[in-house]
């Protein structure tokens, strides 16, 4: 590799790192975890920059999509294991975005990423299902059980979730 | 399915989001490049490997024996006579082999010493914690930071971070455990257990799986928790309660405790059953005013090693006669650190000859082994790495 490619590389990290940054919060609901995260994505890239240099960041996120799903699978917090912690997330703060994140941190990785992909990301189920290797009908049952899940961890959500999901 | 709510959950997305600090990491570069690097040399060694297999073989084949190290110990390294401080630069390619012995030094570092040559090295672990942070945990943590394997090709640690305490006092916090494989130099992050925090102690079975003593749950506030015991499969995530705590012994049945307290005693601490304690006393002609005893590593069924002062020592465990019980230095003046732990598996089976020499002087010989020994490993390793380049080369063709 030159040290055009290095530049490149630098550019693109000073540039995006922010986004993805933000990104790999929401996935991971910690900040530690999410610079991990972030930082093994980068990693990824550089062995593979001659390849995607034209557009990293695609290929960034969603190395980050994976590896978070990989790295939670790994620790083992699988659905049925989330089953027995679905009652109603206690509500020391009215702080509704606190709220939002200790719900967040309840969910299935899997869930999360899917959430995190169609309402932060913005993807349509299409491209979230592209982006995760899932089916469309998956992306979609999934997304409908998150939210599901969210109301029933704090129902106060309610209103900024909505009752049709 | 979509409702005029999900703008305010993007928008609440979206602040939650911007509480992440942005902080780039300059090193994702020259990490990167160093493990793609280590793909391509292995990528090399695999072509070489076929000329190594043809002209290799035979040469090793025709050429004497050279020098064993002591003992008949394992061909693949042993535990060096004496354990030295490192003097070279920090080594950042972790693929080393094996390790024979590992520890933390005096000023929070972590050292590798090579099994098959012996030099200990100052290594670039990742993720492993700052010397500030085990400073903040010193009051926490009882035995070794950094745990190497019984056959020394991976060690394992807590990638402890700093943190900020409810009051934002300094804290600390451990997201997870990370295995590292000293053969490839990659690594593997293992969850803590759910309701988990740093760990006080970690060490290895000898079947593979991490065991920490950990904090339990607190119940009263006047009081301290109790310490309680998991073992991790490092492979799975899968994490079981033990009953005993500290050090396990193959099969079980019996641990070797971590000290409580600085300070010496007068007998080497186990627990035999749930709360059950026993020791096997320190020998009073020795340690006349007893000595500061640490678990090391089991190097057999009722063999233990202990670092007992300055030493690295060899003992029974109480559960066996006191007629068959052994007390043999196996390193004498260890450097100083904050917990070492040893490949126990390079550890020779116990003769009973009180000549057997244990470890290896790496200054007196090189290490050796057998040519057919070694014909067999060369002939193994490039039918694996042969394989390599035939897959390689499907690779390339699609």
């Amino acid at each position: 590799m030159t040290t055009a490619d290095r530049d490149g590389f630098d550019e693109f990290v000073a540039a995006r790192s922010a986004a993805l940054s933000r990104t790999a919060y929401l996935l991971t609901g910690d900040h530690h975890l999410a610079q991990d995260l972030l930082q093994a994505a980068l990693m990824q890239a550089v062995k593979h920059w001659r390849r995607i240099h034209t557009s990293p960041e695609a290929y960034v996120r969603r190395a980050m999509y994976h590896q978070n799903i990989s790295w939670w699978r790994r620790r083992r917090i699988t659905e049925t294991s989330l089953l027995s912690y679905d009652g109603a997330v206690p509500a020391p703060d009215t702080d509704l975005r606190l709220t939002l994140d200790q719900a967040l941190a309840r969910l299935t990785p899997k869930q999360r990423t899917v959430l995190v992909l169609r309402f932060y990301e913005d993807l349509t189920e299409v491209e979230t299902a592209r982006a995760l290797g899932l089916s469309t009908s998956t992306v979609k049952s999934t997304t409908r059980q998150s939210l599901a899940r969210l109301r029933t961890l704090a129902p106060e959500l309610a209103e900024l979730i909505g009752a049709d999901a | 399915m979509t409702s005029p709510s999900h703008t305010d959950l993007r928008e609440e997305l979206a602040a939650l989001a911007e509480t992440q600090p942005f902080s780039p990491d300059p090193s994702a570069w020259d990490l990167g490049r160093r493990a793609r690097s280590r793909t391509r040399v292995v990528r090399a060694a695999a072509t070489l490997a076929v000329v190594a297999l043809v002209v290799g073989v035979g040469a090793i084949a025709v050429r004497p024996d050279s020098v064993g190290p002591a003992g008949g110990i394992e061909p693949d390294g042993a535990i060096p006579s004496v354990i030295t401080t490192p003097d070279g630069p920090v080594i950042t390619d972790l693929a080393i082999g094996r390790a024979s012995v590992a520890y933390v030094d005096s000023d929070g570092s972590p050292v590798l010493v090579d099994a098959a040559t012996g030099k200990a090295s100052y290594v670039d672990l990742p993720s492993f914690p700052e010397p500030s942070v085990i400073e903040r945990t010193a009051d926490l943590v009882t035995g070794p930071l950094l745990a190497v394997s019984p056959d020394g090709r991976r060690v394992a640690y807590a990638a402890t971070v700093a943190a900020e305490g409810p009051a934002g006092q300094p804290a600390f916090s451990t997201p997870w455990y990370i295995v590292l494989d000293l053969t490839t130099g990659d690594f593997e992050f293992v969850g803590v257990p759910l309701g988990t925090g740093t760990p006080r102690a970690i060490s290895w079975t000898t079947d593979g799986r991490l065991a920490i003593d950990v904090y339990g749950r607190q119940t009263r506030r006047d009081q301290p928790p109790s310490v309680v015991a998991r073992t991790i499969d490092v492979t799975t995530g899968d994490s079981a309660a033990s009953a005993l705590t500290g050090m396990l012994a193959p099969g079980g049945l019996i641990s070797a405790t971590y000290p409580v307290d600085d300070g010496p005693v007068q007998a080497v601490p186990f627990e035999i059953a749930e709360g059950d304690v026993a020791g096997r006393d320190l020998p009073t002609d020795l340690y006349p005013e007893g000595a500061e005893v640490a678990p090391v590593g089991w190097a057999a069924d009722d063999l233990l090693v202990a670092h007992v002062d300055e030493d690295l020592v060899v003992l029974t465990s109480p559960d066996r006669p006191a007629a068959e019980s052994t007390w043999q230095v196996l390193v004498p003046d260890l450097p100083e650190s904050s917990g070492v732990t040893v490949a126990v598996d390079l550890i020779p089976d116990l003769t009973g000859d009180p000549d057997q020499e244990l470890t290896h002087d790496f200054t007196a010989t090189p290490m050796g082994d057998s040519s057919g020994g070694r014909a067999l490993y060369v002939a193994g390793g490039a039918v694996v790495l042969m394989a390599g380049v035939v897959l390689m080369l499907r690779r390339v063709r699609t």
